[in-house]
């Protein structure tokens, strides 16, 4: 689930830092306060004189100006070195507004999914939908587009001719539709991470190549033992030909 | 039964236990059987696995196919005996093995089914040779 909440960075060593050390209860909470108002209001740590009064007691000012948490500036007043560790109000916005596009891609792409009748056409869908999950996530570097999510088998995940094609070539032993079978109830009677995937069709290949490493690697019928008997009297029978009419001869 | 035919036998025990057959094996089976018929052999086998289920050994065969044998010699109530002909023929040569030889010609004939008792007659009754009525007989 997407969370449109704000955070700001705060080292966890920052009350033991010999500045604040200085400050009294009171400004300390104070210029906790007043950090959560740049960042609630994306002002990039400046701040009116009518804000300036209003967030602080005249004790507190007087102890923040003197320690340098706080620095005058020419149209008020600005939190020192703000932008250096907080997150300016034109990286939130660029935030938003990749999220929410990447958002009307994954919706599209559910949407191209559930009215196409291929399943393979889900799993293409599938590796559009955006990830936004989480605040601190980033847009892998490099690509357009955010991470895929995966999604649960589809509930009507067919073999289609083409994977049929694959699995002659590469499993000639496997029982095709049995092992098929499997696989469908496996993963759909599976809960958790691993019943996640994002690419069903590999999956299923992957178990396809799974099932031939199982499956028996031409161990002879009976029928092909009786053939090899047949074959082997056949041999012994022309050898004892041949010493008999050697020893003739 | 030569060693080909020994061959198909074991193919037939294979068809009921899967045995596994090679060189080796088939040599020793094709040495205890080789004085029986195929014909005997195939049927013994089978007589075997309607009533057992373990693993069929040369024994059980051989077994078998004497009492197959057996039940084929008894239906000659007199014995078998040479025809006049060859009597004549092995009695003015003088040999006492081509007698022996003959006799045990005509006896593993009639054990092994070859010679039935009606063609006994026919032979009895006939100036032919044992070997050359066999042969026709084979022929017919």
């Amino acid at each position: 689930m997407a969370s449109d909440r704000l955070f700001f960075k705060l080292h966890n060593g920052f009350p033991e830092h010999p500045k604040a050390i200085e400050l009294s209860d009171k400004a300390f909470r104070q210029l906790i306060e007043a950090w959560c108002y740049c960042s609630r209001n994306l002002n990039d740590g400046r701040l009116s004189k009518a804000q300036f009064l209003k967030l602080f007691s005249a004790k507190s000012r007087k102890e923040l100006l003197s320690v340098g948490f706080v620095m005058e500036s020419e149209n008020g007043y600005e939190m020192h070195d703000y932008l250096e560790h907080q997150q300016s109000a034109e990286q939130v916005e660029n935030r938003r507004n990749k999220r929410a596009a990447a958002g009307s891609m994954g919706g599209r792409a559910k949407a191209n999914g559930l009215a196409s009748a291929s399943s393979h056409a889900k799993q293409t869908a599938s590796k559009s939908v955006a990830d936004t999950d989480t605040d601190t996530d980033e847009v892998p570097k490099g690509t357009s587009l955010p991470r895929s999510r995966g999604q649960r088998i589809p509930a009507d995940f067919t073999v289609a001719p083409a994977m049929v094609a694959w699995a002659r070539a590469n499993c000639p032993n496997v029982d095709g539709p049995r092992e098929t079978t499997k696989f469908i109830n496996y993963y759909q009677g599976l809960s958790g991470a691993k019943a996640v995937k994002l690419d069903w069709v590999a999956t299923w290949r992957n178990w396809m190549l799974n099932a031939a490493e199982r499956a028996p690697q031409g161990k002879p019928t009976t029928v092909d033992k009786m053939q090899s008997t047949l074959e082997l009297g056949r041999r012994l029978q022309a050898v004892q030909d041949g010493q008999q009419q050697l020893a003739i001869g | 039964m030569r060693i080909e035919e020994t061959s198909a036998l074991l193919a037939k025990v294979q068809a009921f236990d899967n045995r596994n057959v090679d060189a080796a094996v088939l040599s020793a089976w094709s040495e205890i059987l080789e004085p029986h018929t195929l014909h005997d052999c195939l049927a013994a086998v089978t007589e075997y696995y309607r009533s057992n289920t373990g693993w069929i050994m040369p024994a059980h065969i051989v077994e078998r196919v004497r009492a197959m044998e057996e039940a084929r010699q008894h239906q000659f109530k007199n014995g078998c005996h040479l025809n006049p002909a060859d009597e004549d023929k092995i009695f003015a040569t003088g040999d006492s093995e081509s007698w022996s030889k003959a006799m045990r010609a005509l006896n593993r004939a009639a054990r092994t089914g070859v010679l039935t008792p009606a063609a006994y007659d026919a032979y009895q009754s006939g100036d032919e040779p044992l070997e050359a009525f066999l042969t026709r007989k084979a022929i017919q």
